[in-house]
């Protein structure tokens, strides 16, 4: 079978459903107060840098994932040790966005239907999907970020003519000095959403190749896009509930869109932004169960990938349910222990030890590296 | 071998009129045995010579006659006419036909009048009998289609494909000729595709007919038409038609290689071989247009698609299909371009509603009842208060009794049709709302629902949405709002990963084509509109000039 190639515009859609899909729901840095969105800017800054790390490891291995160079550079066994350990973080991640959504939907809708059921109907069009391709994955993202963003801006545009923001709720700007918003920012903020483009160094394969150098400039440009999106529904968040509100409830966005009502008739459009927010669940958790199918094919030698797409999506259900016992308990893993001790690690620290390693052993790979870009 | 067989063919010419003039006399019924026995004596008589192979014309005229009678069962619709015309000597000959097939005025005034008014005076020098065929194809048959027969079989298909054949004593050829005729439906308006403002022709089901129309319309030396014979038994033709210098040649290879893979024993509609051709089975969308247009037809192939046409049948069908084209109308390019684009978006919301409007009430109803406005909340509480059922049953209910009504307004002799009609409007509508079965709100969603259905201009694709608004009601009965969300999530995939001779269903939509968008949902200006569909058309993209070149080349000229 041929593989299929995606083209830079699938590309920076795939990245700025990704980036949104779970962090415009949950309160993002908002342990910055009502400077949450300053600090959502600077985790960009900083999540770029980490993207062009992982882009300069693609641009050295242009045809092969993280999982695949991993085992060039450190040899099969210690290489196969680290993809199965970054298996395990993308299907832990799965679940956490997974469960993310699962909890959302029980809240807002579903108060009395077991979680396992609300997932698995997730999984289970996701597996369909997956199983028709990434191919059709990159293309459902197409049809739905356009209408993705045609809800975006009408809610935008209903809450700016709603009149319900106040914006003295965002003065004054750095009222307690920079500090405070540097520390909500670091470590958090950088690895999620932003870190989590990760996942792309199993994807950026798939790009054309002579896409090739533009994968940094794009992706910057997906990045961008999505934080300033970010900030600027957190702020509007901040500005309608009042700083110490958005900070206190779970999931801001939908406090703040459900108080519009315009003439008693568009009103309680929270169901919208949780339809909304389906769809950007959907990608999310596609993504990294892909990926996670991607790097458990490299770690356990799979030929074809569809045969693992269903056992995989069973894992997924099933942890989705056992990391936590209850809501609070997984979001405050969620703040708390996954950014500095799963995130940083995945991130940051062993991306970086692979950059490394490159550089001292690139005379040896020469060879290597330049018979694959061939 | 032709020198040497001349001379006892003539001889043998001779001896076998004799015969022949028995035969006549002969009754009809010991017509086989008669056959048999001159089969052994012309045997005799080439016994030196080569034998006459099976299957090829043997130049003994009564025994390719008998040959036919034979292989057709001797039908009562088949005419065999003998008779007689003079070249250098008197030379028998007969003309078969089928009765019914053929135009008999044709037949009579360009065939056997002339022949009969032969005579060996007009000849410049005399004209030997196994040229005979030749000199009267030359001289005598005043029709443009006139072609050698060579083998049975071939005399057999022409005969069947309502041409006529003319064999000559001593000639191992014949001549089929094109005088077919019989009754054939006019050119009417179409039925399925009605139009307020466009050409209002529709195809027939004459082939021949059709391809005139277009023909007529694109009077270009690149169109192409090539074509095909398909069914074993019922030998339907069939013709791809395209233009040679905007087509992508691939997709028109890849045309002919699924036509020609088609084996079957009859194919009596295009919709037929659209389930050949197609690329998925297992979908409920439509992977070809149909359409009983001619100028539909043509305005594709202008996009560099490829028509197909199939005798028998009124509807053609158009291949690459994209989704979009079925939320198209010829009439929208013969409409000023903003109408259109209101009209297409029009038709694409309706294709929404008669999906997912009844799944949006039950889902409404069930799960999402905060996000209905307070008044309207309590109307419609109100009026499902003396309702037994929950939505979807009431929906379901009222959905098949919708279904099985259209069906048998459908099927319904016109007499009775007023009588279902009147039943229909009691059961979906005040009655049944009074017996405490339906809410009234229900009512308006299954009549919204019905009517939406209708404004669809492809029928293929209302009944896809017909099909899949059953299993979408029973997810949002169960899971709202998030079943219908992940149920269109698949619907939108299964719709990407279909492709349809190798181009994107879904195009231009995914992958987004930019140029092509300005030709989907909305209709830009015909004079924006200057580019043929990206993958379609790969040789000859330019379509429309821009108007700013136009207008300065005018400006140059006038200058």
């Amino acid at each position: 079978m041929k593989t299929y190639k995606i083209d830079l515009q699938q590309y920076f859609i795939l990245i700025v459903l990704f980036e949104l899909g779970s962090a415009i729901l949950v309160g993002l840095g908002m342990n910055a107060g009502r400077d949450a969105w300053i600090a959502i800017l600077f985790g960009m800054f900083a999540g770029m840098i980490l993207f062009a790390g992982y882009v300069f490891l693609y641009k050295q291995f242009p045809e092969m994932s993280l999982t695949q160079y991993i085992q060039v550079l450190f040899g099969k066994y210690v290489g196969k040790f680290f993809g199965f350990c970054y298996m395990l973080y993308f299907l832990y991640l799965a679940s956490r966005v997974l469960r993310d959504f699962g909890s959302l939907l029980l809240s807002a809708v579903f108060v009395q239907t077991p979680i396992i059921v609300v997932n698995t109907l997730m999984v289970a069009t996701i597996v369909y999907v997956l199983k028709l391709g990434f191919e059709v994955l990159a293309r459902t993202g197409e049809i739905f970020f356009g209408l993705v963003g045609l809800v975006g801006t009408t809610l935008a545009v209903l809450v700016l003519s709603a009149d319900l923001m106040e914006y003295n709720y965002l003065l004054p700007i750095f009222g307690d000095g920079v500090i405070p918003v540097l520390k909500a920012a670091f470590p958090v903020t950088p690895t999620f959403p932003f870190g989590e483009m990760i996942v792309f160094t199993m994807l950026l394969p798939y790009l054309k190749v002579k896409n090739k150098n533009n994968a940094l400039k794009v992706g910057l440009l997906g990045m961008g896009v999505s934080g300033i999106v970010l900030s600027t529904t957190i702020a509007m968040d901040i500005a309608v509930l009042g700083g110490h509100v958005a900070t206190h409830v779970y999931f801001p966005l939908l406090a703040a869109v459900a108080k519009i009502n315009l003439g008693e008739f568009i009103q309680r459009l929270d169901a919208l932004v949780v339809f909304t927010l389906i769809i950007g669940g959907f990608f999310k958790v596609a993504v990294f169960l892909y990926v996670s199918v991607k790097a458990a094919q490299d770690v356990f030698g799979v030929k074809e990938e569809t045969t693992i797409i269903g056992p995989i999506g069973v894992v997924v259900i099933l942890s989705s349910i056992a990391i936590a016992s209850n809501y609070v308990e997984h979001i405050n893993e969620g703040l708390n222990i996954v950014p500095q001790f799963i995130h940083i690690p995945f991130q940051v620290v062993l991306p970086a030890i692979f950059i490394i390693v490159f550089l001292i052993r690139k005379k040896q790979l020469k060879h290597f590296a330049s018979s694959s870009s061939s | 071998m032709r020198n040497r067989r001349k001379r006892p063919i003539i001889k043998t010419h001779k001896k076998l009129s004799d015969m022949i003039a028995d035969k006549k006399s002969g009754e009809s019924s010991s017509l086989q045995t008669k056959s048999v026995a001159s089969e052994v004596q012309i045997r005799a008589f080439n016994d030196k010579q080569q034998p006459v192979k099976v299957g090829e014309l043997s130049p003994a005229l009564h025994i390719n006659v008998d040959r036919i009678k034979h292989r057709l069962g001797n039908p009562t619709d088949l005419i065999v006419r003998e008779f007689e015309f003079e070249l250098e000597q008197k030379v028998t000959a007969t003309l078969i036909f089928l009765e019914e097939m053929n135009d008999t005025q044709l037949l009579s005034e360009f065939i056997l009048e002339p022949l009969m008014n032969l005579t060996s005076e007009k000849q410049s020098s005399p004209v030997p009998i196994n040229h005979a065929l030749h000199y009267i194809k030359q001289n005598a048959l005043a029709l443009g289609r006139v072609l050698d027969v060579e083998t049975e079989d071939e005399l057999l298909e022409a005969l069947l494909a309502g041409l006529s054949v003319l064999l000559v004593e001593g000639n191992t050829k014949g001549l089929k000729m094109g005088t077919n005729g019989g009754k054939m439906r006019n050119i009417e308006e179409p039925t399925s595709e009605v139009v307020i403002r466009g050409p209002k022709e529709a195809f027939t089901e004459s082939i021949k007919t059709n391809i005139s129309l277009i023909r007529r319309k694109l009077r270009s030396p690149d169109l192409r038409i090539e074509k095909f014979i398909v069914g074993d038994i019922t030998r339907t033709d069939l013709a791809i038609v395209y233009m040679d210098n905007i087509v992508n040649p691939l997709i028109v290879k890849e045309i002919k290689e699924r036509i020609e893979q088609v084996k079957t024993d009859g194919l009596l509609e295009t919709g037929q071989l659209e389930e050949f051709i197609q690329d998925e089975t297992v979908t409920v969308f439509p992977q070809l247009m149909s359409t009983e247009r001619p100028d539909v037809v043509i305005g594709n192939i202008l996009e560099g698609r490829v028509g197909i046409i199939v005798n028998g049948t009124p509807f053609s069908l158009i291949a690459p299909t994209q989704f979009i084209q079925f939320f198209q109308s010829s009439e929208d390019y013969y409409m000023r371009y903003d109408i259109s684009t209101f009209l297409r978006l029009l038709r694409f919301s309706v294709f929404i509603i008669s999906l997912i409007a009844p799944s949006i009430y039950i889902a409404l109803t069930t799960f999402h009842q905060a996000m209905i406005p307070t008044t309207l909340l309590f109307g419609i509480a109100a009026q499902r208060e003396g309702v037994p059922f929950p939505a979807i049953a009431e929906a379901l209910v009222m959905e098949i009794t919708f279904e099985i009504l259209r069906e048998a307004g459908i099927r319904m002799p016109r007499a009775v049709g007023v009588a279902v009609s009147i039943v229909g409007a009691l059961v979906l509508g005040q009655a049944a709302v009074q017996a405490g079965l339906v809410s009234p709100a229900m009512v308006i969603v299954v009549g919204i629902t019905a009517v939406a259905s209708f404004a669809i201009p492809s029928f293929a694709v209302a009944t896809s949405a017909r099909l899949l608004r059953f299993p979408l009601m029973i997810i949002s009965s169960v899971f709202g709002f998030y079943g219908l969300t992940l149920a269109l999530i698949v619907i939108v995939a299964h719709l990407t990963s279909l492709r349809s001779f190798g181009i994107p269903y879904l195009s231009p939509f995914a992958p987004i084509q930019t140029q092509d968008l300005k030709d989907s949902l909305f209709r830009f200006p015909v004079t924006h509109l200057f580019k043929r569909p990206e993958k379609l058309a790969k040789k000859n993209a330019t379509r429309t000039l821009p108007y700013e070149v136009k207008k300065k080349r005018e400006e140059e000229t006038t200058r």
